[in-house]
C-alpha cells in the first residue's frame, strides 16, 4: 500500500518532468496530418496521446506565436461566418526539416525491435 | 525578433504622457521655489514609471517571451526621458540647465551602454531572440 502511493507519486513526478518538452512534439505532429486551427490542434493533442497530454489554448497561442517568429510555422487566415478570421497554421519547410531531424534522433529508436521488446 | 510588441508601445505611451506631467510640474515647482514639490513630484514620477516598467514588461515576457534582459524598455526610457527633456527645454519650460541634462544623458548614456554589452552577450545564449531553454518549453 505504502509502495502504491509512492510508486504513484513518483510516477507523477516523473511525468511532469517528461511532458514538460513533449507538447512541440504533438504539436508538430499534428500540423504534419494538415493544416489545423488551435482548437483543431488542441483537439488532437488531446485524443491522439489518449488524454495523456492536454494543453490549454494560450498556452498553444503563446507557443505557436514563438515558433511564428522563428520561421517554424506559418499561417493561412481563412473567413468563418462569425467573428474574425481563423488562422490555420501549418510546418514551414524548415519546421518539416527540424521535425524530421528530431524524429530521426530522438523518436525512431523506439521503433527498434530489440526496444520494443524491452517495452512488451 | 520582433522587438516593437504592443506593451513596449503601451508603455512607450504611457512613459510619454508621465514624462511630459512630470516635466510641466517640475518646471511649476522650480519657479515656485518649491523643494516639497520638486521631490514629491521626483518622487511620484519616479515610482509611476517604475510601476508602469514593471506591469508592461511582465506581460510583454509572458506574451512574447523575448530574452533581452530589459534594454529594449530602457532604451525606450533613455529616448523618451532625454529627449522630452531636451524638447521642453527648448519649449520653455527651463527646470534643468542645458549642462545638467547634458550631463544626465552623458551619464544614463553610459550606464545604457553596459546594459546594450550585457544584452549582446545574452543574445549568445538565444536564438532569434528566444532563450534557448525556453523555446520548446
Amino acid at each position: 500500500m505504502e509502495n502504491d502511493l509512492i510508486i504513484s507519486e513518483l510516477l507523477n513526478a516523473w511525468e511532469e518532468t517528461y511532458k514538460k518538452g513533449q507538447l512541440t512534439f504533438w504539436v508538430f505532429l499534428s500540423l504534419k496530418e494538415n493544416n489545423k486551427c488551435v482548437e483543431e490542434i488542441k483537439e488532437f493533442v488531446e485524443k491522439m496521446s489518449e488524454g495523456s497530454m492536454s494543453c490549454e489554448e494560450q498556452s498553444l497561442y503563446r507557443n505557436l506565436r514563438k515558433f511564428l517568429n522563428l520561421g517554424i510555422v506559418a499561417y493561412d487566415s481563412k473567413r468563418v461566418s462569425k467573428g474574425p478570421d481563423r488562422k490555420y497554421y501549418y510546418l514551414t519547410d524548415m519546421g518539416k526539416e527540424l521535425f524530421q531531424h528530431f524524429v530521426e534522433r530522438n523518436i525512431k529508436i523506439f521503433t527498434k525491435e530489440s526496444i520494443i521488446n524491452l517495452l512488451n | 525578433m520582433k522587438a516593437l510588441t504592443i506593451r513596449l508601445g503601451q508603455f512607450a505611451i504611457c512613459a510619454l504622457v508621465l514624462t511630459v506631467l512630470f516635466r510641466y510640474a517640475l518646471n511649476l515647482c522650480i519657479d515656485a521655489n518649491s523643494t516639497i514639490g520638486t521631490t514629491t513630484s521626483s518622487i511620484v514620477y519616479g515610482g509611476f514609471m517604475f510601476l508602469i516598467g514593471w506591469y508592461f514588461g511582465k506581460k510583454d515576457a509572458n506574451e512574447n517571451e523575448i530574452h533581452d534582459i530589459g534594454f529594449r524598455f530602457h532604451l525606450v526610457t533613455y529616448i523618451l526621458c532625454i529627449g522630452i527633456g531636451y524638447g521642453v527645454y527648448h519649449l520653455g519650460w527651463n527646470a534643468e540647465s542645458l549642462r545638467a541634462m547634458t550631463i544626465t544623458a552623458i551619464s544614463w548614456g553610459i550606464g545604457l551602454t553596459i546594459h546594450f554589452i550585457f544584452y549582446l552577450i545574452e543574445q549568445k545564449r538565444t536564438i532569434k531572440g528566444y532563450a534557448r531553454e525556453d523555446i520548446f518549453q
